[in-house]
């Protein structure tokens, strides 16, 4: 199979998810916008391992990497979101602003 | 464990003790005290039960290899001091027992006494100059805490502060001395330590100068006597000790010990003599006119102490001793006696004095005997120690010293000038005191028992102690036999015809003159003598020199600490954070704003890359 | 060897001691100070058994070594040791640390959130005792650094005054320095290819050429002297101490100065002997300029607690004095003066403390006066820890300072003269500290006679500090139980300088 094609399916990915973070204000959706992008990156990594024929298999390695991290980001991301919605009943990510700094 | 050493530990443990349990009971603390005094005084006689002191007994000091510390010497000389110490700190300690009936603080105040006594009992058995070191700077600590006993009036705190620091100032030089001495023989055992220094004129020259800086500060010689007479707010007893047994003494006693390295050092032995004259004649004029009973006998411990450090600087190291040991007995008593006037009066203003010898007449039967061995009346003790001080200064003239005869004859020209200033404010202070009508009806009592008795018995060393030194007495075949110098033949410290009848007419005219000027009683004396009675003006010089300049240099550097160093630091804060806030402008909390904003720059990045890559 | 498992445990205690804190529900606000007791007392015990165990005979040589493979790649190692240099220096952070804890206890020391306080104190150990046992360049900034973060915690929420300036400042002023500090270790590490501080000391570091040796001493040296502080490098210490609760100052003054002095004696002047030399001298410049300048800044100051971290100042001068005259006898004196200065100061700032507690305030101004009459213990106290760190000899602050000038008359560096004048100006330096030191007993101790009596010295604090006054005094009047361990350790330290000369 030609490269391009894998490749193809993961800027696809990417993109869908980069347009996701970027438009949508339900934090959820966010989260899985931000799935769809690692999981972009994971289809290019696998597809390169493939094609250089890695002897130590980086590209897997690293994909499982970023498979264990998305995990872990997505469950602690789902309970600080859960706080969020307990505490002011919405998860509508442009009002959640407290974090800014007063300029001083 | 030496038997010195242990000398030196049972007051200091007496001091931890009283200091520990002193609080329970007066009675408690009393005890401990003196036992502890009485034991150290115990172990001094069975140490010069050791006599005639062939062989001095050395002791090695506590730990191996690495800085051991402790060691001991006792010769004939530190072991006649010894007693010396002793007897005198004992003494004190009793008489305190009755004079400080009513004190607060007496537990404390007794502690520090013990401590006072080990530290200078530290210095005198000191076989290594660490040992020497602690005991002396530890004696600074003990005058500061006992001049400042009364600390609730300002005079005691300020003179308490003053004698600490005057004599810390001298301590500087001590201290590098110390450090001279060590690193330039490589060795801290004394004895070592001063034949290497004695060896070699340069290191001899400046550790001894050096030292003697600490010396003129802890024997209050110009121009670092001025905390003495300031230390007339503690206590009397204090004074007695301080001014007899411990601190003063002991400036004389660690030139002695050093001495093979003095007399290698024949340039500093010339500044010793000329800073003795100055100090002599100079504090005893200043004595004349004193209005204060214990001023007086302040000011005439430095004059007599300034016989001493002359002695010492003509080479004659056992008149210096005797010197210091006679004047020992007499101070002492002379201060008691007058603590005992004091406590019986309520001043010790001359003013208020006159007319108590009926009612206190042991007082003044030993105060008399006091005075008259400080002028040196034969046949007491200040009589032949003076005189064995004139007879070196006569031997310096004729040459026979290793400072230049003119030194000689300056030092013995002052020397009897002295005496006969001495017989002038002795007598004076005699007259102001003990004749003449009460001033006013009160009635007056003889101190307790508890204070007299310690008054006869220094009289009685007073009395007797100067035949010791006669032909075949045994203080010259002691003192003569030291750990530090050779043997050599013992000589007799006996006066000489020629320096006797000079002292006797300085001491008819300087009396006569006072009973001239008798009826013209110089309270009421104008500038000049005010100018006189306050030391020559010299606490301005010192206020000039040395206070001034360090509260300046004080307030310079706290400023340059509030600000420029300060500035400096937020300085770089404040710009820090002004950058900051500029930066944090953009972001206002909306993490989507971030995300676009860096989408984009990964965007930009990437397409100028491409182009740069293709072009 | 078979007690290869106690310096880990050492650590391990008191690290599962912050452990238990943390997880501990809110019930445990009850007994954490007890707990910490409990840790802090087991960690002595521990100590105590270390102690016992080192070989006095061999203390040149680093005993109950620890190795451990950990990130190989980046050449950081697990290595844990110590030898007659880093023992006393264990013994006394263990020490304060105890009396700390103790002093913790008593109702009132400390406000508050007992259970993160104890938990910051125990991380904070682990840290101290860390950096004086770490044999690995990485691992020794590692535990520097954790020092930093609970006591910016204790200054910044514990504390007084402008606590959250002070500590910020603290923080600022330290991590700079460790980042200086961590370059310079890189330049180390590059340049050899060893991280191990014994291999680097034992003549590893000496083969880099003498500018990688020069730019390495003086990031490294740079970093350590914020720490010691050096002059002018000392701006955080007034503020963090006046800020910092009285066990925080005390921890930092006895032991966090400490570990300055201790990495350059331990790090910088086996590693870098040739830079060592020919910075020596301006090191000495600097330390004698810290005296003085302590010193009479000390006499301007009007606050108790600032006062006391200005004679720090001081003293840590004749601490770096004492390090760059490169002698036996003066890095003997530098680490004589760093035990005594804990104890000292930590005595003092417990006192000051207690002062603290009774009056509310440490400034000359509000502070009621005659101590000596209103609480004689607590008087009495005071006026024994300030003479102890104005240098009187027979207590433990005289020796450091003693024996750095007898080091500086015969330094291993040619300048011999130069080091004369800095003598004769470390000893005017003694004198001024008696001055500022007599101006607080003047002020505070005496006075007329007070109006209303203080509550004096209670138990607790007896328990606190009785063994500071204890070892005072011992190692005032025996300085060799103390020289006697750290003698051959340093004599290897300043062969591998000697090696170096021209």
């Amino acid at each position: 199979m030609h490269l391009s094609l894998p490749l193809l399916l993961s800027v696809a990915l990417f993109g869908i998810g980069v347009y996701g973070l970027l438009v949508r204000r339900n934090a959820i959706l966010i989260l899985m916008s931000v799935e769809l992008m690692l999981n972009g990156v994971n289809v290019s990594l696998v597809a390169f391992d493939v094609y250089w024929a890695d002897v130590l298999h980086a590209g897997q390695s690293l994909a499982i990497f970023v498979i264990t991290i998305a995990a872990a980001e997505i469950g602690l991301g789902l309970a600080i979101l859960l706080l969020l919605f307990r505490a002011r009943n919405t998860i509508a990510i442009d009002e959640a602003t407290e974090l800014h700094e007063d300029a001083s | 464990m030496t038997t010195a050493l242990l000398m030196v530990l049972v007051p200091a443990l007496a001091a931890v003790l009283g200091l520990m349990l002193g609080g329970m009971s007066r009675a408690l603390a009393a005890a401990v005290a003196v036992v502890g005094t009485a034991s150290a005084f115990a172990i001094a006689v069975f140490l010069a039960l050791q006599a005639p002191w062939v062989q001095p007994l050395i002791g090695a000091g506590f730990g191996e290899g690495t800085l051991p510390l402790g060691a001991t010497v006792v010769d004939g000389l530190a072991s006649t001091v010894a007693l010396m110490v002793c007897f005198v700190s004992l003494l004190v300690q009793i008489y305190s027992i009755g004079y400080l009936r009513d004190e607060l603080r007496y537990s404390s105040y007794a502690a520090f006494i013990s401590l006072f006594t080990a530290a200078m009992l530290a210095v005198v058995v000191a076989g290594d100059l660490l040992l020497l070191v602690i005991g002396w700077e530890v004696m600074g600590l003990c005058s500061y805490l006992l001049i400042g006993q009364q600390w609730e009036q300002e005079e005691a705190r300020r003179a308490a502060v003053k004698a600490f620091l005057v004599t810390k100032v001298g301590d500087i030089g001590f201290i590098i001395g110390i450090v001279v001495l060590i690193g330039a023989t490589a060795t801290t055992l004394l004895p070592g330590a001063v034949q290497a220094a004695a060896d070699d004129p340069t290191v001899a020259t400046v550790a001894s100068g050096l030292i003697l800086l600490g010396v003129l500060g802890k024997s209050a010689q110009f121009p670092l006597h001025a905390w003495l007479p300031d230390a007339m707010a503690g206590p009397s007893p204090v004074s007695a000790l301080i001014h007899a047994a411990t601190m003063v003494a002991a400036g004389v006693y660690v030139v002695a010990r050093l001495y093979p390295m003095y007399l290698a050092a024949p340039a500093v032995l010339t500044a010793m003599a000329v800073i003795a004259c100055v100090t002599m004649l100079g504090a005893a004029v200043i004595a004349v006119v004193q209005d204060d009973l214990k001023r007086v006998l302040a000011w005439s411990t430095v004059s007599q102490l300034a016989y001493m450090v002359a002695a010492l600087a003509l080479g004659a190291r056992d008149a210096a001793i005797f010197h210091m040991l006679s004047h020992a007995f007499f101070k002492a008593l002379l201060f008691l006696a007058a603590g005992a006037v004091i406590h019986a009066v309520g001043s010790g203003a001359l003013r208020d004095l006159g007319g108590l010898r009926r009612s206190m007449p042991v007082t003044f039967f030993t105060m008399t005997i006091g005075l008259l061995a400080l002028v040196g009346v034969f046949p007491l003790a200040g009589f032949f120690s003076k005189e064995s001080v004139l007879v070196a200064a006569e031997h310096a003239a004729d040459g026979d010293a290793a400072v230049a005869s003119w030194v000689g004859w300056t030092v013995l020209v002052v020397s009897i000038l002295t005496i006969a200033v001495t017989a002038a404010y002795a007598l004076r202070l005699w007259l102001l005191t003990w004749s003449g009508q009460r001033r006013d009806a009160s009635e007056i009592h003889e101190a307790p028992a508890v204070m007299y008795v310690p008054l006869v018995a220094l009289a009685v060393p007073v009395v007797m102690f100067g035949f010791s030194a006669l032909e075949r007495g045994w203080l010259p075949t002691w003192i003569q036999a030291t750990a530090t110098e050779p043997l050599r033949t013992v000589e007799a410290l006996t006066p000489e015809a020629a320096t006797v009848a000079m002292s006797v007419v300085a001491v008819i005219v300087g009396a006569g003159t006072t009973l001239v000027f008798r009826r013209r009683e110089v309270f009421a004396r104008g500038r000049a003598g005010s100018f006189v009675a306050g030391g020559f003006g010299f606490d301005a010089v010192y206020e000039g020199l040395v206070v001034r300049p360090f509260l300046v240099a004080v307030g310079w550097v706290t400023a340059f600490d509030r600000t420029a160093i300060q500035r400096s630091v937020s300085g770089v804060g404040v710009a820090t954070l002004s950058v900051g806030s500029l930066l944090q402008r953009p972001y206002r909390g909306d993490v989507q704003r971030y995300v676009s904003a860096a989408v984009t720059a990964v965007v930009v990045a990437v397409v100028v890359t491409l182009v740069a890559v293709a072009t | 060897m078979t007690s290869s498992w106690l310096l880990p445990a050492l650590l391990l205690v008191p690290l599962l001691g912050a452990l238990v804190m943390l997880l501990a529900g809110r019930r445990a606000e009850r007994w954490a100070t007890w707990f910490g007791v409990g840790v802090q007392s087991a960690g002595l015990l521990l100590t105590l058994v270390v102690m016992a165990q080192f070989s006095q005979t061999q203390s040149g040589a680093m005993q109950m070594v620890v190795e451990e493979n950990w990130i190989p790649e980046l050449l950081v190692n697990f290595r844990l040791g110590i030898d007659g240099i880093s023992l006393p220096l264990v013994v006394l952070t263990s020490l304060l640390g105890w009396c700390a804890a103790v002093y913790t206890v008593r109702p009132g020391a400390e406000p508050g959130r007992d259970r993160a306080f104890v938990g910051l104190l125990l991380l904070l150990q682990v840290g101290m005792l860390g950096t004086f046992m770490a044999l690995d360049l990485i691992l020794f900034f590692l535990f520097f650094e954790v020092v930093l973060v609970p006591m910016w915690f204790l200054i910044a929420f514990w504390g007084s005054g402008e606590r959250r300036r002070s500590a910020n400042t603290f923080i600022l002023f330290t991590v700079l320095g460790s980042v200086v500090m961590l370059l310079g270790f890189l330049v180390v590490i590059v340049e050899t290819g060893s991280a191990d501080m014994v291999a680097l000391a034992n003549g590893l570091g000496a083969q880099m050429s003498t500018s990688a040796q020069l730019t390495a001493a003086l990031l490294i040296l740079g970093g350590l002297a914020v720490k010691t502080p050096m002059w002018p490098l000392h701006t955080w210490l007034p503020d963090a101490h006046t800020a910092a609760p009285t066990v925080g100052s005390v921890l930092l003054a006895g032991v966090l100065l400490k570990m300055g002095t201790y990495g350059m004696v331990r790090i910088v002047v086996p590693t870098l002997p040739d830079a060592m030399l020919s910075i020596a001298p301006y090191l000495a410049a600097f330390a004698v300029v810290g005296i003085l300048y302590g010193a009479l800044a000390s006499y301007g100051q009007d606050d108790l607690k600032r006062l006391i971290a200005f004679s720090s100042v001081g003293h840590m001068g004749f601490v770096l004095l004492g390090i760059s005259t490169l002698s036996v006898v003066g890095i003997n004196a530098a680490l004589f003066g760093n035990i005594a200065h804990g104890l000292i100061t930590g005595l003092l700032f417990f006192v000051v403390g207690g002062i603290k507690q009774r009056t509310g305030s440490t400034a000359f101004a509000e502070l009621p006066r005659a101590l000596y009459a209103s609480a004689p213990r607590l008087g009495f106290l005071l006026g024994f820890a300030a003479v102890a760190s104005l240098g009187m000899p027979g207590l433990a602050g005289f020796w450091g300072e003693f024996l750095a000038l007898v080091g500086a008359y015969h330094p291993l560096v040619p300048e011999r003269l130069f080091y004369r004048a800095m003598l004769v100006l470390a000893a005017i330096g003694m004198v001024l500290a008696a001055a500022y030191f007599l101006r607080v007993l003047r002020r505070v101790g005496q006075g007329p006679a007070p109006e209303r009596q203080l509550d004096d010295v209670a138990t607790d604090e007896w328990l606190s500090w009785t063994p500071l006054v204890a070892l005072i005094v011992i190692l005032g009047v025996a300085p060799f139980l103390l020289l006697q361990v750290t003698e051959p350790a340093v004599r290897v330290v300043v062969e591998s300088v000697a090696g170096a000369l021209p």
